[in-house]
């Protein structure tokens, strides 16, 4: 009832009158009726468009995400697929190393968008030997940027606290000094990916899209892995191939239950453009976390190859250790993931 | 400019600074920050904790700052400084709809406004008998731990600005709508907490009835209008005798007077009158008698007692013994706004009706982190003490003492699934932090029901080697009852006071003792030296005289009198195992920790930060040690294993301050360069002398060069005086 025909109600006139102004005008029934009709249409209507007649229309996951392959084709067919680099300078060693596989320049195009993947697992002191040397992840970014890179991403999903494994091991220093941009794994930096969907090599372990540290990875365009050499209580060495894992979010955990053949699906989701195993310190013992000097011996030597499984069996024989009795590389050779015979491949050691 | 619009400028200063403390109190943004700022200048914080204490902590001492002004000036703080009132003024302000009229009843003086001083009553008299629980009501305190626990996760969830990995804290629900409702209640009456609870304001009001200065009304030229009323915050009745301990000196009855009758004097004549707080004695005693009640019946309910205690009451590392833990911790919980991991959570009940918001570790929710000492060095009080990392970890003064126990993990076999079910995992071995590691696996090979080979790894614990950190209970993938967990029990607290030890002698005081200790050393597992010794070639053996230095940057064995020109012949060879132990004197960067000890307490913070980043060095054994090596009486003993464990035995020129003396001047030559490899992040040193001391002993670093232009020591150098300051 409007004010208006209160008004009215309340005049002295006669008791016909009285009752038509009782009643609504035309107008306010006019938009009642419309407005009533709108809600009710308007609900009818919406309800049939998010009508789930099956019942699992509101559970569809993300479009499928695969990471492309990084690889860079070899300058020629003789040019080294592994180089072995001992000496003291950690620059230089990083340049003759990627130089007899054909040089940053070759692999690094102007324009690059380049990840690199350093190990930070764990809040060490880097003379601990648990994480990279930042020194060696320094050159490698320096060097990229020198071969042209437009922008270089620092990425790793640490066990311990990102900012605090970052700072501790001097990573987050080197990236920032090199100016390369430093990504800290956020909840939502996470995408889930696919390990692989090629159907002639599948994955062994991860069966099901995983969650993956993709936001550096967006419009990345290489990718080079940069890994300590370290014990493993479990897999018995961390090296190239494992250092993908810190790539992986999600409950990880539960990979320790068939972990050579998480390894090995390791191999088949990175393709990496380069991969440099770190052993200017190498943790001999109480790996992966190390925490004592005397788990760590000087190696002095960096390996950079474009066949992680190569360095990986290589890396290996470092920690004085036998490859033909690593399962993870057994798998990744005879499932064609890369070839663990790194004496018969063609390879280059040299000192500085 | 007008006072009121002074004292908004002021107010609108401190509430940010109060964000920007609660946002900076984080890992990447704490510089040495003072975040406890607001709490130390709390005097009731000082003097409660004066009275269970009979000391004042540290900071604390800020806190006459605010009292020696209150004393002169009245409760100015609650209206220009406290950032809880300031929250009040403007929620009262922002969704006010009272009229002129309705606005000066409502600001009108209550006898429930008494009632914050009951609560003082009851708190300074349970502070008496040794139970600090100021915390629940003091407004810093409630305000700080409602940010850390409900307020900042909160805004984190839509945004990510706040955290890199969401938190999430126990009872934030209640935490956060406690909040909610003190804030609303401004609606009912203004300024509710200010006026009716508020503990501080009790204090400073108490502290006001001495104060020189106040608000003086002229009685001549008063007409009784009433309107000075308007906009009291107080409801200190400036329209009549003034309640000198309800004033907050805001100022805004003197704004508001259409006469000019009111103005802020100093002593200003008696005849305007003061009225003191109403406290009746015999409802003070009331108060004071529910407060002597109240230790008995709390502490009788079980849970804080060493016979009773739970089992989830896992304090932060260095926490004083729980009976002073209770005396000393005021909840403001920025231990759990500053710890990085997410496990420091508000305790409800675990440690009794006492204990409640006080930090407990929550190890399904995160771990406590091996390098981190954060929440001593935030705490105000000194609940969780200061401490270096090397004293947490046991090193260096501290070996006798060993590491800092927070309790010991156990593992529930029925839910382990290398012992339960047959799956391998042992994810906890993998992240255990110490070393040697504190979880070691007995062996077994089994053939799975479906026919295939397993290797299970059964785990168990090694009691004396646990710290209790919990990342083998964080990580377990047995997810809602982790099939590894960490208890109470074993803790050791700040200097081994707690009686909730485990073992009678933590014999293995082995863990982490040798990373930055000379003489401490573990051997490597024989049957590795074995497998190494097999695997080298046999035209790679070593040369009897090249060898056997055990300092870090000598095991490449160039020491010998020869120089090295094939590397992967030395690595190859047993030699490169020999024990590389790194002599304190060695690792230490002098300049740094001199700068270290120098340190004023006020910037310790940024300290164990510098001291926690890595301190760039020569790399290992560099020219100092090697030289020395070289000739140190260990070389010819190295060729086979069992020499190996020998010389260190019989010690090698390495050991801290040995090297300078036996180095002989020919080596200079055949040095290799040296790795540059960071170095161990130097224990800080508290002790000036001790430094100094050691630093003399030490060589001095020389700088990389011809590192195309990147020098690593003057960077390290750089980066310290950046924390430092």
């Amino acid at each position: 009832m409007s004010q208006k025909n209160g008004e009215k109600q309340n005049q002295p006139d006669s008791q016909t009158k009285l009752n038509k102004a009782d009643l609504i005008s035309r107008r306010q029934m006019l938009r009642t009726l419309a407005t009533t009709g709108l809600v009710a249409g308007g609900s009818a209507l919406g309800m049939r468009y998010l009508w789930d007649t099956r019942g699992d229309a509101g559970l569809q996951g993300p479009p499928k995400l695969l990471l492309p392959s990084y690889l860079v084709e070899p300058p020629s067919s003789s040019t080294p697929k592994m180089a072995i680099v001992h000496g003291a300078d950690v620059m230089k060693m990083i340049r003759a190393a990627v130089g007899e596989l054909g040089g940053f320049e070759h692999f690094i195009k102007k324009g690059d968008i380049v990840v690199v993947k350093p190990n930070v697992a764990f809040d060490r002191a880097p003379i601990l030997g648990a994480t990279t040397n930042p020194m060696v992840l320094y050159a490698v970014v320096k060097y990229c940027y020198e071969a042209g890179a437009k922008e270089v991403r620092v990425a790793d999903n640490p066990i311990n606290s990102p900012e605090g494994a970052f700072y501790k091991t001097g990573i987050r220093d080197a990236t920032l000094k090199a100016d390369a941009k430093l990504f800290l794994p956020e909840t939502n930096s996470f995408e889930d990916l696919t390990i692989t969907d090629d159907s002639q090599k599948p994955s062994y372990a991860i069966k099901k899209p995983w969650p993956f540290f993709y936001k550096p990875f967006h419009k990345a365009t290489k990718v080079i892995g940069v890994a300590p050499l370290k014990d493993h209580n479990l897999c018995h060495a961390s090296m190239t191939i494992k250092n993908w894992y810190g790539l992986l979010g999600g409950r990880r955990n539960r990979f320790h239950q068939d972990i050579h053949n998480i390894v090995y699906d390791l191999a088949l989701m990175m393709k990496p453009t380069l991969v440099i195993l770190d052993a200017t310190r190498i943790l001999m013992s109480n790996g992966p976390t190390g925490g004592r000097m005397s788990d760590v011996v000087d190696g002095n030597t960096v390996i950079a190859g474009t066949d992680p499984v190569s360095v990986d069996a290589y890396g290996y024989t470092l920690l004085g250790r036998d490859p033909e009795k690593l399962t993870y590389l057994l798998h990744a050779h005879d499932r064609g993931a890369g070839n663990r015979h790194w004496k018969q491949q063609n390879f280059q050691e040299i000192t500085i | 400019m007008r006072i009121t619009t002074i004292r908004i400028l002021v107010q609108i200063f401190f509430f940010s600074l109060f964000l920007f403390f609660c946002f900076v109190t984080e890992f990447s943004y704490l510089k040495g920050y003072p975040v406890s700022l607001f709490l130390e200048v709390d005097p009731l914080v000082a003097i409660a904790n004066a009275i269970t204490t009979h000391t004042v902590y540290k900071g604390l001492i800020w806190s006459l700052v605010l009292l020696v002004p209150t004393v002169l000036l009245g409760r100015f703080f609650c209206n220009w400084i406290c950032p809880y009132g300031i929250l009040h003024q403007f929620i009262g302000w922002l969704f006010n709809t009272r009229n002129v009229q309705e606005r000066i009843n409502s600001n009108r003086y209550r006898p429930i406004y008494q009632f914050k001083y009951y609560l003082l009553i009851f708190f300074i008299v349970t502070a008496f008998f040794g139970s600090l629980q100021i915390g629940i009501l003091d407004p810093i305190c409630l305000l700080f731990r409602s940010f850390t626990a409900s307020v900042l996760p909160a805004v984190n969830m839509p945004t990510g600005l706040v955290y890199v990995q969401e938190k999430e804290h126990h009872a934030a629900w209640f935490i956060g709508f406690f909040l909610f409702t003190l804030v609303a209640m401004n609606l009912v009456i203004p300024r509710f907490f200010c006026r009716v609870l508020c503990p501080l304001g009790a204090t400073l009001g108490v502290l006001s009835r001495f104060a020189l200065w106040r608000i003086d009304r002229d009685p001549q030229k008063c007409t009784d209008c009433d309107l000075c009323l308007k906009s009291c915050e107080g409801a200190s009745d400036p329209h009549t005798l003034l309640r000198k301990s309800e004033c907050f000196v805001c100022f805004n009855c003197i704004e508001d007077c259409p006469h000019d009758a009111l103005s802020f004097k100093f002593m200003p004549r008696q005849e305007s009158g003061v009225k003191d707080a109403e406290v009746p004695f015999r409802r003070a005693v009331f108060a004071g008698l529910t407060a002597m009640f109240f230790i008995p019946f709390s502490r009788l309910s079980g849970n804080t007692s060493n016979k009773t205690f739970d089992r989830a009451v896992i304090r932060p590392p260095a926490s004083v013994d729980e009976k002073e833990f209770l005396k000393r911790c005021i909840k403001c919980d920025q231990c759990i706004r500053v710890c990085p991991t997410n496990v420091l959570q508000p305790a409800l009940l675990q440690s009794g009706l006492e204990g409640l918001w006080t930090p407990i570790m929550d190890m399904r929710l995160g771990y406590c982190e091996l390098n981190c000492t954060l929440c001593g060095h935030v705490c105000p009080t000194g609940a969780i003490q200061q401490i270096t990392i090397e004293e947490k970890l046991g090193l260096g003064d501290f070996k006798e003492q060993g590491p800092v126990k927070v309790g010991t993990a156990f593992y529930d076999r029925g839910r382990c699934l290398p012992w339960a079910m047959e799956t391998p995992c042992v994810v906890c071995e993998e992240v255990c932090p110490v070393s040697p590691k504190a979880i070691e696996t007995y062996d077994e090979v089994i053939t799975r029901l479906d026919g295939v080979k397993v290797t299970l790894n059964k785990p168990f614990i090694i009691p004396e080697r646990c710290i209790g950190c919990g990342i083998c209970e964080k990580e377990c993938p047995v997810l809602d009852e982790r099939a590894v967990y960490v208890t109470a029990v074993g803790e050791t607290r700040f200097r081994n006071h707690s009686d909730r030890r485990l073992l009678l002698n933590d014999k293995d005081k082995q863990a982490m003792l040798d990373i930055q200790d000379g003489e401490e050393r573990v051997s490597l597992n024989p049957a590795l030296l074995s497998s190494a010794a097999l695997l080298a070639s046999p035209s790679t053996k070593p040369k009897a005289k090249s060898g056997g230095c055990k300092s870090g940057g000598c095991s490449t064995g160039s020491c010998g009198t020869s120089k090295p020109t094939n590397n992967l012949v030395t690595l190859n060879s047993k030699k490169s195992f020999s024990l590389p132990v790194l002599p304190v004197s060695q690792t230490t960067n002098s300049t740094t920790s001199i700068s270290l000890s120098g340190a004023k307490k006020r910037n310790s913070l940024s300290h164990l930060i510098a001291s926690i980043s890595a301190v760039w060095q020569e790399g290992g054994c560099g020219s100092s040690c090697g030289s020395s090596c070289s000739t140190g009486g260990c070389g010819t003993k190295a060729s086979t294993v069992k020499a190996v464990s020998n010389t260190e035995k019989s010690g090698c020129g390495c050991k801290s301050g040995g090297c300078s003396t036996k180095g002989t001047p020919q080596t200079d030559k055949i040095l290799p360069k040296s790795l540059p490899v960071p170095i161990v992040p130097t224990n800080f040193v508290q002790s000036k002398e001790n430094s100094v001391k050691l630093a003399d002993k030490r060589p001095t670093p020389k700088a990389l060069s011809g590192q195309e232009g990147f020098d690593l020591v003057a960077w390290a150098k750089e980066l310290n005086e950046k924390k430092g300051h």
